[in-house]
């Protein structure tokens, strides 16, 4: 017998084990011993049997009913519990996950709900700004058109184009003109209506002409404007006027700016 | 060396062959109730500690390594522990210390000790007393071998050499009455 396990048996490790008092890696060293050497395991096994033989020397005659009692209890399967627990742990992990992906919707539809009201927020607020921005323009327009040193013009066309009907104010002391277009007859698709203006002599671009219905358009203004022309160019407007395509003009009272009948 | 019939009955667990109970109870029964019986002193309560150890064995077989011990190893500690368990359970219930080393309250004025075990009970009255309390302590009292220590008023290293020769005692008793039997 080697001095390792000589000193083993000599320990009180292999008694313990027997009593169940062994730490957990005490028992491993004990379970080693036994499974590699024969003496140890001779030994454990005697410790067994004498630990069997003394409990059976204190043996009772047990009470004839509790046979049957326990055989009764004994009844079902052990293997039964498992499958309880284990339809109850999935029950539980089923409803877990439903109340989970509930959760989880109800988060994302609150994600949707308050990205929409985020961009609704976002366009009102746009939107505020551009009314404030068209109430100031309109303010101003306004302004111009109550000024007394606003003058009124009325264009209208002649027979090549008789539906033409438009209003252009200026004003000198500003240094401003808007145009307000109430009717165009139609032109072809390549061409359009253009709005000059006289000055010294010769006709300046202003803008092209569109229909603007209830708003004023502001158009550049020009020093000693003597009328304001409108022709009919080509699409996207010319940059000599083609005084054969006139179909509107008014002349001003260079003194007053005051149309000439 | 495990006999025929402890062979079997593991074979019946690992199967959860409900014939298993039957025959554990009949081999075993006497001798795990009497372990109840010193560990709890009470035969009633040895009686509940035997019903629930049964369920629990019965409940549990597929942990019994037979690798690690011999089944009626296993089987006693099942019973040593839910003994122990009880006796604590209602320990804290009443209040009061459970009298452990007193034979004398052992209410064992109705109970019989199992004939077909006589001849044990006769070779382990050879045990000297100063071992049979030190195993009795560990092995039916549930006790730590400190506690042992303190309880029986004995130093630490003596209840160990006490447990290790009480136990080689029990080897030359039971290897007498083998002998005996084999010879006859």
């Amino acid at each position: 017998m080697s001095d390792r396990v000589s000193q083993f048996l000599e320990s009180d490790l292999l008694e313990r084990y027997l009593m169940g008092a062994t730490s957990p890696m005490e028992s491993q060293e004990v379970e080693y011993f036994v499974a590699k050497f024969p003496e140890v395991k001779n030994t454990y096994n005697e410790l067994q049997e004498n630990l069997e033989n003394y409990a059976a020397s204190y043996a009772v005659d047990v009470p004839g009913d509790l046979r049957a009692k326990i055989l009764k209890q004994t009844k079902a399967k052990p293997k039964r519990a498992l499958p309880l627990l284990a339809i109850a742990a999935c029950t539980i992990a089923t409803l877990f996950g439903l109340v989970a992906m509930m959760i989880y919707n109800q988060n994302q539809e609150l994600l949707e709900d308050r990205k929409f009201t985020s961009n609704l927020l976002e366009n009102l607020n746009d939107d505020i700004v551009s009314n404030r921005q068209m109430l100031q323009s309109v303010e101003e327009q306004f302004m111009i058109l109550n000024n007394t040193a606003t003058q009124k013009y009325i264009l209208k066309g002649n027979n090549r184009a008789n539906r033409l009907e438009a209003v252009a104010y200026i004003n000198e002391l500003e240094k401003r003109s808007y145009v307000h277009v109430n009717t165009l007859p139609e032109l072809p698709d390549e061409q359009v209506y253009q709005m000059w203006a006289s000055v010294d002599g010769k006709l300046v671009p202003l803008d092209i002409l569109k229909v603007t219905k209830d708003n004023l358009v502001e158009i550049p203004y020009e020093e000693r404007m003597a009328s304001i022309n409108v022709t009919i160019e080509p699409k996207g407007g010319s940059k000599e006027a083609t005084k054969a395509n006139e179909v509107a003009t008014i002349k001003f009272d260079q003194e007053q700016q005051i149309p000439i009948p | 060396m495990k006999t025929f019939v402890e062979k079997h009955i593991v074979d019946l667990l690992k199967t959860g062959d409900e014939r298993a109970i039957g025959l554990l109870y009949d081999h075993y029964a006497p001798a795990l109730y009497g372990v109840a019986i010193k560990v709890t002193h009470d035969e009633e309560l040895a009686q509940d500690v035997l019903q629930e150890s049964f369920v629990k064995i019965w409940k549990n077989a597929h942990k019994y390594d037979a690798d690690k011990a011999r089944l009626f190893t296993w089987l006693f500690r099942v019973v040593q522990n839910t003994a122990i368990d009880k006796v604590r359970s209602r320990k804290r219930k009443m209040n009061k210390e459970v009298q452990t080393d007193d034979s004398n309250v052992y209410h064992l004025q109705s109970t019989s000790l199992a004939i077909e075990h006589m001849d044990l009970q006769e070779h382990t009255d050879g045990l000297e007393d100063k071992y049979r309390v030190v195993i009795d302590a560990l092995f039916f009292q549930g006790m730590t071998q400190q506690e042992a220590s303190d309880e029986l008023n004995i130093p630490l290293g003596t209840v160990k050499s006490r447990l290790k020769i009480g136990l080689r005692e029990l080897r030359k008793l039971f290897g007498v009455l083998f002998l005996m039997i084999s010879v006859l």
